[in-house]
């Protein structure tokens, strides 16, 4: 097994070309191909009010697409990685899962704009790709920008597969996050697994499932070092998103990597979804597996 | 370049005009009373004054506020009017990027030239107009519109259609006798899709795009308030729900015109094409989304509810409004939601689901309504206003249903409707309180309301601008590949060749 395609979608917005040479480090992982995707919005061209349709500013935008992809796909052909463009019309999230599953890739990667502290919430087609999608979603975070006292600061995320969290609660979406590391073998050197127990545990529970989660990462931990990786684990006690980032700012993780149970709009909004707050909050990568 | 001189020179134009009119105002005010909402009127039949008279004393003063204005408005009062509609009517053709991106400027343009000189002029009074604009008029319009927008959204006919003479007239004839009850936007929507769809195979489709836009987004919503919104508005000013079943008659002639003809054109084509049966998988068809029929069902209850009972009135800003109509409006957002929650997202998916068409006609609505205010009260003030000559020139229900039917293809049709509506109302009833003079015209002359609702409705297909889902539709079907007319390719080809015959013979059948 091994990510040998992957789909990026992108809206040309600034960095997205460093966060496509980012995924390069996946060529270790044993990526071959990446489909280029370009998704016009229906509403840049479209319903014209009392007009119709404007067919020559959808071939305009089209060229533009086409001239700044032809650069990168000439950019992945020197590093030996194959490359195919699509510019489509519609609406983006369907769109992109539609392509993902004509091209059947691997993973889909979105990159996300750089982020600054009021913006608190991921764009909504992002959070509608993490509900629909049926295949791995790479909520890529080239840059991330938050505030020290009263001076903002960005990172670069240029590394993303060295060093991966893995968060899990023993769930069956959990499980599925760490059988998709099998696929990063190659590029991933670190593992670091985290597993937060509920605080509003009583004494003897906490015990026994901060114990049980011991043994069971220990365990893992030591599978992981057999297939040649470095590992390590923490237990927290608190609420799983806020340990979970907390985890990921004291280990310099340079991705989480979750699995996600595909909630529905309203069942996320009113249950709200771990994996989904975390890739909102997230300073770098995540990596959701459905 | 010259698009930014021209824009310049319309803004100087229009501030130009807006602070004469001030000036003019300020000094006429200034010698006469201070108050133009009290000012005694120099006009008006003695039946009419004592009438209003007596309707003060049980509290209807504040309507006497309209006829007021309206006397005293001058006729170049209507310019931003003229220049928002026009201004929709233009630059879709000359300068559709320049209007995709600044449409809602544009808009809030015409309003301010308006609304700046009017409430500077008149203050309270016109602060009263354009309040009771927005809160009797714009809001609960904006909402019906939402809410069949929004249902018609969830319901998606999914499944092989093939594109027969008989299947599309079929099609046509449903979603023509849908239009009426989830609106010519609803209707349009869910049908459009599936109809390009069925005849994606087919050579000549420009025509069948044409023919769905006669039928489906203009004709077939004659029948009631939910179907166009121009007959939405009567029902807001007064008509009652099943009022519009009066034009039965007329529609179903049409209808039944058009579609023999369709059916004659597309048997044509179909033999020319020499389209072969289809021998591919056949999807079965499904309708997805169907219980958003149950809120559909909703929001016509919802409407005929507030035209049977009277629960009252409360005042909102000054305004009052019935408890029945704000019971309505809450129904009708309560239906949209409730069709948002439980219909999943991969139907409105299917329908290709965007929420721009609703947002461009709120913003623009925004506008026609703000900058309606003084053609309106012009002509409600009937021979007294400044619109006497039209008044008096516009006589017969076949003078009617022409020059609502002629503004109404080139301008949106809605806001042309109530035009002529209340002018009808200022020529026979000038200075009557509205809820009379509407009661008195449906008594009285209830053949010139036929007349203005079917000229509205059914001319609203000679153009692309004259109803918004034409072009919707027209959206839709060029970026599924059916070439469509440009604007006068349309009117040319196809409105004047088999509509205006169509108008022609409605005219010598039902109004000579």
């Amino acid at each position: 097994m091994a990510i040998r395609k992957v789909l990026f979608a992108t809206k040309f917005r600034e960095l997205s070309f460093d966060a496509l040479n980012a995924l390069l480090e996946l060529k270790e992982a044993g990526l071959e191909e990446v489909i280029l995707l370009h998704v016009i919005e229906r509403e840049k061209v479209a319903y014209v009010p009392y007009g119709g349709y404007l067919k020559e500013e959808e071939e305009r935008l089209k060229e533009i697409a086409k001239v700044k992809f032809e650069e990168w796909q000439e950019y992945l052909g020197n590093k030996g990685i194959r490359a195919k463009a699509k510019v489509l019309v519609g609406h983006p999230v369907p769109k992109i899962l539609a392509m993902a599953e004509e091209e059947d890739v691997d993973v889909i990667v979105a990159g996300r704009k750089k982020r600054r502290p009021l913006e608190r919430y991921v764009g909504s087609n992002m959070m509608d790709l993490l509900q629909h999608s049926k295949r791995p979603v790479l909520v890529f975070k080239y840059m991330w920008c938050d505030m020290e006292g009263e001076r903002e600061f960005c990172v670069l995320n240029q590394k993303f597969c060295e060093h991966v969290l893995i968060a899990t609660d023993w769930s069956e979406p959990a499980e599925r996050a760490l059988g998709f590391v099998n696929n990063l073998q190659g590029a991933l050197e670190k593992i670091t697994l985290v597993h937060v127990v509920s605080e509003d545990l009583d004494k003897t529970s906490l015990e026994n499932r901060a114990s049980e989660a011991k043994k069971r990462l220990g365990a893992l931990c030591e599978d992981f070092k057999q297939r040649g990786l470095e590992a390590d684990y923490s237990i927290n006690v608190g609420k799983p998103v806020q340990e979970i980032l907390r985890v990921v700012q004291e280990s310099n993780a340079n991705m989480v990597l979750m699995g996600t149970t595909g909630k529905g709009r309203w069942r996320a909004l009113w249950l709200g979804s771990v994996s989904q707050r975390v890739a909102e909050l997230s300073p770098v990568p995540v990596l959701l597996v459905p | 370049m010259k698009r930014l001189i021209l824009l310049v020179s319309m803004c100087l134009l229009c501030f130009g005009v807006g602070l004469s009119w001030a000036a003019e105002h300020e000094v006429a005010s200034s010698i006469g009373s201070t108050e133009v909402g009290h000012e005694v009127k120099a006009g008006g039949t003695h039946q009419a004054i004592h009438e209003k008279a007596a309707l003060a004393e049980h509290g209807e003063a504040e309507h006497e506020g309209h006829v007021d204005i309206g006397e005293l408005l001058p006729l170049w009062s209507c310019i931003p009017f003229a220049g928002i509609l026009l201004s929709i009517a233009l630059f879709p053709l000359f300068a559709p990027r320049f209007w995709h991106h600044h449409y809602g400027k544009v808009a809030a343009f015409w309003a301010l030239v308006l609304a700046i000189p009017f409430v500077m002029t008149y203050k309270h009074a016109a602060v009263h107009e354009i309040l009771h604009i927005y809160i009797t008029d714009y809001f609960p319009f904006i909402i019906l519109l939402w809410s069949l927008f929004t249902v018609a959204g969830g319901i998606y006919l999914r499944g092989t259609l093939v594109g027969t003479p008989l299947n599309n007239t079929i099609m046509l004839g449903i979603g023509t006798g849908l239009a009426s009850w989830m609106g010519t936007t609803g209707a349009a929507m869910l049908m459009i899709r599936p109809f390009l769809r069925a005849n994606k195979n087919r050579k000549y489709r420009t025509f069948m795009v044409c023919f769905f836009i006669f039928l489906i987004a203009n004709i077939g919503g004659a029948l009631t308030p939910l179907g166009d919104p121009p007959l939405f508005l009567g029902f807001l000013h007064g008509v009652p729900f099943f009022w519009t079943f009066k034009i039965l008659p007329h529609m179903l002639f049409v209808i039944g015109c058009l579609l023999t003809i369709y059916f004659i054109m597309d048997l044509y084509y179909y033999k020319k094409e020499g389209v072969q049966p289809y021998t591919g998988e056949k999807e079965p068809l499904k309708l997805e989304g169907w219980y958003n029929f149950f809120f559909l069902a909703g929001i016509v209850a919802a409407v005929l509810m507030s035209g049977l009972v009277k629960w009252g009135e409360v005042k909102i800003f000054g305004i009052p409004r019935t408890i029945q109509d704000l019971v309505r409006d809450g129904i009708l957002i309560l239906m949209g939601i409730l069709s948002l929650i439980v219909t999943p997202s991969e139907v409105r998916e299917g329908n290709e689901f965007s929420w721009a068409p609703i947002e461009e006609v709120a913003y623009l609505f925004a506008g026609i309504f703000m900058t309606m205010i003084p053609c309106l009260a012009i002509l409600k003030a009937g021979e007294e206003g400044a619109a006497a000559p039209l008044i008096r020139a516009v006589k017969e229900p076949a003078h009617y249903f022409w020059i609502t039917g002629a503004l109404s293809s080139f301008l949106d049709n809605a806001p042309t409707y109530l035009t002529f509506f209340t002018s009808a109302l200022g020529k026979f009833y000038a200075g009557l309180p509205e809820p009379m003079a509407v009661k008195k015209l449906l008594a009285e002359h209830p053949v010139y309301l036929e007349a203005i609702s079917a000229g509205a409705v059914f001319f609203g297909a000679n153009t692309y601008i004259g109803n918004a889902p034409n072009f919707m539709v027209r959206s839709i079907a060029e970026e599924a590949g059916t070439p469509m007319p440009s604007f006068f390719g349309y009117i040319f080809k196809y409105s004047l060749v088999f509509l205006i015959p169509m108008f022609i013979l409605v005219t010598l059948i039902f109004y000579h």
